[in-house]
């Protein structure tokens, strides 16, 4: 049952949120409900611990033998925690004024419910459901509080959006025609229809073209919901849905599979390297990690999807970082775009030594959170085959690279003589010493994370894929 | 027979409005005596006569229509009391009144006469509705053609009875297997007669045009009853009417429907016209359900005659708002919506991608059951284009939810009277409450 209190709970918070009218009252409504949302997500994991299985059933349309039916498994709980963690930083990090406070609380608590709701589900129907779900409040809060290019960039991301549950949608009529049993050459379609769904969430090249506008564009705090938890609803697509149901289109396809990815390692860090915007800096160097994720899940090794689970949490919590230090900017000196920024760290040392953690973490760096993922990852990749692990390892090289270069114009440098005072609060101070220390920390101890995402729960997947 | 009966007595309570003492009690009475002619359905349940049969079917879609009729009722009389010192157009109550009880006749006979009856009991309060805007040339322009376009099709069904009489020797329906070509002949006129109602392509051509023209309170009222009556006397004919007569007539009707509404609403500047196309695809996707008749039909055609009822009342009550508030209903009128007033916002949204078929909305649940439908009729080609169809629709329904969120033409907060608040709080909570328990209305067949 505390499953069920866990979706609906974002869901009621969020009507609640929408009557709110004040900017701190508003914000107080939310902080609280991502808290106690944050407390029952963690209670959840501690139960999860005890009895190894969660799951609640409760008949809802009776008539289609559609039931309420939801059950988390291991790596299902990590993007709980993922969903519940990632909404709290972005309702910390607001302290900027927005028209309309509660509704924009309102449709983010939203959207945290979907995301709780598609991650603890168990069936297809409610998959369905809670995947369309979630592109609804990211449509809303694009078009209510985005930059000035929102108009067409809400109408590329919903085309997008829409388009790859379309195909969601037809792949899962064909898996429902076909009774669950999908013929050979079914399966190699329904992949495909399922490839173009995730492909488009996560995103892989060439399906990305809506990202970096999304990116630039958003409110910070719904960036941060899109980079750190959104995207990761495609990986998880590709292990709830895909691998189970079309596990021979798997196996055939793989390798085309991985082959798409680590194009989209490389056009993404190489795009990053020249971009002039801190936003779409971010938002390719995710192309590119994403990328690596989603062809480690696809080696069908177990230290592959290991990794990659691993670094789905690690990779949620550097790209928050990097855009809370990238709003912590932006509120200071009013804009993003490296030309004009330059000198920071003189004005604060703190900011830019927790900056230094972030992109350590971010290329992979020993003894921080994405190290352990990205070795794990490319020990999976080398297994299939070592051109692919050297491919896709150019991305460490070219992350470096092109972190480096942000933290050059960000950071260093003369910059702008009258750069003002940065004065950060106690909330920017304390969340940005959570992130720092976590980052760090599941670097020097990752076991009893990597515990959490192996479960043997796992193996179905597992086997299915390499069978 | 008693739901008819209240609603005739109210019908003419309506037309004396304007005279009668305790005006204020108009409203609770008229709705009062829609609780009590839904009731009226259980004291007499079922009952099978010649003439009349009250059925489960009449019921269910009686009830829908009593629904939709009652929330517009509170509109409509809310309109009135907007402009000041007015009085709500007791006639006009009247006839939609008297309208619906010929929607429920048409859910309610066992004989062809009835059904005629009931049509033009339907029908003719609906020309003058269409009409009722006398000083605009549009509503003048848009009743004639309505009655004229009515009028022929009212031969052709007529027609069509005299030659399934010829054929079979009957005025029931499956009493007699038409073989003769002269009574099959006859069938196919009158489910031509009935799909003019319901606005299937070919018969569609005066659907813009009186959309358009009609008052905008009327046009979304008008839109819900007619489609619910019309697929409600749909679902008795075709179920006693072998396949093989009308199949695949239907299925390529369907096809043509939902196409050619869906393409032509794509390219509509004028809200009600868009509307006009995409009900006519609509009505397309609930065609489909008859391909073939199977036990899970009525529940199917009754969810989403339901859902787009509700859907359509919902996006036609924030259209007469907006004209309301001094705006033509173009789509561009939509822009700036959410700053003028968000429980209106809140509608139009939901209405909208409930017609678009978003989940969790009652519309997704809707093209679903038709989906599953043309899945186990196992036509594969259908399927797809139905698929392609939904796309499309897709498309020009968020074109629709993009607008009120962007700048404005108008800034100035939208105003509303006490029973037009009423009316969409009430759309709001049933939005909902199909949302949550849409097993209430597909476990009632």
């Amino acid at each position: 049952m505390i499953l069920l209190g866990v979706i609906l709970f974002p869901f009621l918070s969020a009507i609640v949120s929408f009557f709110l009218h004040s900017e701190k009252g508003s914000k107080a409504w939310a902080l609280l409900s991502v808290f106690i949302e944050g407390f029952l997500v963690f209670f959840s994991a501690y139960l999860y611990s005890q009895a190894g299985y969660l799951s609640v059933e409760i008949p809802w349309i009776q008539t289609l033998g559609i039931h309420l039916h939801f059950g988390v498994r291991g790596f299902e709980l990590w993007m709980m925690i993922l969903s519940a963690v990632v909404p709290a930083m972005a309702v910390v990090s607001s302290s900027s004024k927005r028209a309309n406070p509660g509704s924009y609380y309102g449709l983010l608590l939203g959207m945290q419910g979907a995301l709780m709701g598609l991650f603890a589900c168990a069936n297809l129907f409610l998959f369905y459901i809670f995947w369309e779900l979630s592109i609804l409040p990211s449509f809303f809060l694009l078009m209510g509080w985005g930059g000035l290019r929102k108009e067409k960039t809400a109408v590329t991301y919903v085309v997008y959006s829409l388009a790859g549950s379309f195909a969601l949608l037809a792949g899962l009529l064909y898996v429902f025609m076909s009774g669950g049993q999908v013929s050979v050459y079914g399966q190699m379609g329904v992949f495909i229809l399922f490839f173009i769904a995730v492909a488009i969430k996560i995103p892989l090249w060439p399906f990305h073209s809506w990202q970096p506008d999304t990116y630039e564009q958003t409110d910070h705090a719904t960036t941060m919901m899109v980079a750190g938890v959104l995207s990761k609803m495609g990986l998880l697509g590709i292990l709830k849905v895909m691998l189970l149901f079309a596990p021979l289109g798997a196996v055939f396809s793989s390798d085309k599979v991985i082959g798409l990815a680590i194009v989209s390692i490389l056009y993404g860090s190489s795009l990053a390297l020249v971009q002039g915007h801190f936003k779409r800096v971010i938002a390719y160097s995710s192309l590119a990690h994403m990328g690596l994720m989603a062809a480690s899940l696809f080696s069908g090794t177990s230290e592959g999807i290991q990794g990659s689970i691993f670094q789905m949490g690690s990779h949620a919590l550097n790209v928050v970082g990097l855009i809370w230090i990238g709003h912590i900017i932006y509120e200071r000196t009013g804009t993003l775009k490296l030309a004009e920024l330059g000198g920071i760290r003189s004005r604060s040392p703190f900011l830019s030594a927790v900056f230094l953690v972030v992109i350590l973490g971010s290329i992979g760096f020993p003894l921080t959170n994405g190290f352990v993922g990205e070795t794990l990852m490319l020990f999976g990749l080398y297994s299939v085959h070592p051109l692919f692990a050297i491919l896709a390892g150019l991305s460490l090289v070219l992350g470096a690279w092109y972190m480096m270069r942000l933290f050059q114009a960000v950071m260093l440098g003369k910059g702008n003589s009258n750069l003002p005072e940065f004065n950060l609060t106690w909330s920017e101070r304390i969340g940005l010493g959570v992130i720092m220390v976590s980052i760090v920390g599941m670097g020097i101890f990752p076991q009893p994370f990597l515990d959490f995402v192996t479960p043997s729960s796992f193996k179905e997947s597992d086997s299915s894929c390499t069978q | 027979m008693y739901s008819i009966i209240i609603l005739t007595v109210l019908g003419i309570i309506g037309m004396l409005g304007d005279m009668l003492p305790l005006k204020r009690l108009f409203l609770p009475v008229t709705l009062l005596g829609f609780a009590l002619a839904w009731l009226g359905y259980f004291f007499e349940f079922p009952m099978h006569t010649s003439l009349f049969s009250f059925d489960l079917i009449s019921m269910c879609f009686g009830g829908v229509m009593l629904v939709i009729t009652g929330i517009s009722v509170i509109t409509v009389y809310g309109y009135g009391s907007f402009k000041h010192g007015s009085e709500p157009p007791y006639t006009v109550l009247a006839l939609m009144i008297f309208a619906t009880a010929g929607g429920l006749l048409m859910v309610a006979w066992s004989h062809l006469m009835m059904l005629f009856l009931a049509i033009e009991i339907l029908s003719i309060p609906l020309y003058v509705l269409v009409g009722s805007q006398g000083d605009r040339k549009a509503s003048q322009e848009a009743s004639l053609k309505y009655f004229l376009l009515g009028a022929v099709a009212s031969c052709i069904f007529l027609f069509g009875m005299a030659l399934y009489y010829a054929g079979t020797g009957s005025f029931l329906l499956g009493a007699v297997h038409p073989h003769s070509l002269v009574g099959s002949a006859g069938v196919l006129l009158m489910i031509a007669g009935v799909c003019f109602k319901a606005g299937v392509v070919p018969f569609h051509s005066w659907v813009p045009d009186v959309y358009e023209g009609a008052p905008t309170v009327i046009t979304g009222w008008m839109a819900a009853l007619v489609k619910v009556a019309a697929f409600g006397a749909l679902t008795k004919m075709v179920g006693s009417l072998s396949y093989s007569v009308w199949g695949l007539e239907v299925m390529g009707m369907a096809v043509l429907t939902m196409t050619l509404g869906n393409v032509l609403a794509v390219q509509q500047g004028s809200l009600k016209r868009l509307l006009a196309y995409s009900g006519i695809a609509h009505a397309g996707y609930m065609l489909l359900v008859f391909l073939p008749v199977t036990e899970t039909s009525i529940t199917t055609v009754f969810f989403y005659g339901a859902s787009y009822a509700l859907g359509t009342l919902g996006v036609f009550t924030v259209i007469h708002i907006l004209e309301q508030s001094g705006l033509s209903a173009t789509v561009d009128a939509l822009r700036g919506l959410f700053k003028r007033n968000k429980t209106v916002t809140l509608l139009w949204c939901l209405s909208v991608l409930s017609l678009a078929g978003i989940p969790p909305l009652p519309g997704f649940f809707a093209k679903l059951l038709v989906l599953m439908h043309v899945v186990k009729a196992h036509h594969s080609g259908l399927l797809w284009v139905t698929f392609l169809n939904f796309l499309v629709g897709v498309y020009y329904y968020f074109r629709l939810i993009l607008y009120p969120f962007t700048g404005g033409l108008s800034e100035e907060s939208v105003v509303l009277s006490v029973w037009q608040k009423v009316g969409v709080v009430i759309l709001l909570i049933l939005t909902w409450g199909a949302v949550l328990f849409p097993e209430f209305l597909l476990s009632v067949f």
